[in-house]
């Protein structure tokens, strides 16, 4: 199968906008190995070196290239809440130096809550796993819980800002005697997903993310969210463009338009649980 | 009167043109000043190299990661 990665993805892109590697444009890669100090040292590095146009991939690094510089363009991949944390003014007129894509979708709490209604009809309580301090949590967690609210759902929120949150966070969790539970993903929770996995192996827990493909291949019930990788090729649109004249800030900034469902049908047998034809059919994968 | 009419054509003198003349425009230089331009591009020499845009992509993780292509880890890209 081939290898993808979001840099080659982007360069792809410029491909198919005509642009030629080495000739008639440059592509430099800086990797912060997950390390929010390196991140800003290298920020601060590519501002020096006065490229372009900036390309960050996802909210961290837009924040820290921001933070950098005020001037050069920078084009942000699926960054979460670009408003909520000040990136841009707006997604319609994002103004400053900033553009690009966003991974929110305003409605995908609703969605998030159907699916698993979808799934678990007698489903009652449901737990979900945040981090508060994400600037997209907030609007989705509120859009959830007005769903479930819809739906005489009632919601116990097991809240985690640092590693050290997980184990009270779980136990909340666990104690609540929940239907099902539903993950928010994003970079702490992300790093921790093994953890999760086992936690609701453990506890014969139907486990649904948001954007956790990889989770639900490693035993995750299902997932519902945006298909980040199309992100991109978009990039490579935004950068032609600055490249062409145009001023970010005059770029609106695009929401998800791609989604996708994953099912696990061995996790789903493991539970006892039988998913639905309706939502079968509607999978985009389905790990068997 | 001898006086202001020979104030008038000194004035004429010292701008160049009658009332009536339209004045030359600035940006269109002579044969001379264009030669002696720096960089300006001379006939038949050879373009002048472009620059090429230079792009920056700023990750928060690993470089060594890849992933089947349809696939990506979501710790990965949410990062």
């Amino acid at each position: 199968m081939a290898q993808g990665s979001p840099t080659m993805l982007f360069r792809d892109g410029l491909t198919k906008l005509g642009y030629v590697e080495g000739k008639t444009i440059l592509v430099e890669e800086s990797y912060a190995d997950g390390d929010p100090q390196r991140l800003t040292l290298l920020a601060r590095e590519i501002v020096d070196s006065k490229p372009d146009v900036i390309v960050a991939i996802a909210a961290a690094a837009t924040a820290a290239a921001r933070q950098a510089t005020s001037t050069i363009p920078i084009v942000m991949t699926h960054a979460g809440n670009p408003v909520g944390s000040g990136l841009v003014a707006s997604l319609a007129h994002p103004g400053g130096n900033v553009t690009g894509t966003t991974s929110m979708v305003p409605d995908l709490g609703v969605k998030q809550v159907e699916v698993l209604r979808e799934l678990i009809p007698g489903l009652a309580k449901l737990g979900v796993l945040p981090n508060p301090t994400n600037a997209s949590t907030p609007p989705l967690l509120a859009n959830m819980n007005e769903a479930a609210h819809r739906l005489n759902i009632a919601v116990v929120v097991g809240e985690v800002t640092r590693p050290e949150d997980f184990d009270q966070a779980l136990g909340t969790l666990r104690d609540a005697h929940l239907d099902a539970l539903f993950v928010m993903m994003e970079p702490l929770i992300g790093q921790n997903g093994p953890r999760i996995l086992d936690f609701a192996a453990t506890n014969q827990l139907p486990t649904s993310y948001d954007v956790g493909n990889e989770f639900v291949r490693q035993g995750g019930l299902i997932s519902y969210g945006p298909v980040l990788t199309t992100h991109y090729a978009i990039a490579a649109d935004y950068v032609d463009k600055i490249l062409k004249g145009a001023n970010p800030g005059d770029l609106p900034v695009q929401q998800p338009t791609q989604f996708a469902l994953v099912v696990n049908l061995k996790t789903a047998k493991a539970l006892g649980l039988t998913i639905p034809q309706s939502l079968l059919m509607r999978a985009d994968e389905v790990v068997r | 009167m001898v006086h202001r009419c020979l104030f008038l054509a000194a004035l004429i003198v010292v701008c160049g043109c009658g009332p009536n003349e339209a004045p030359k425009k600035a940006t269109e230089p002579t044969a001379a000043a264009a030669q002696a331009a720096p960089g300006k591009q001379q006939p038949g020499s050879a373009a002048p190299q472009a620059k090429i845009p230079r792009v920056s992509v700023l990750i928060s993780a690993a470089g060594a990661v890849s992933w089947p292509r349809d696939h990506p880890p979501c710790f990965f890209v949410m990062a």
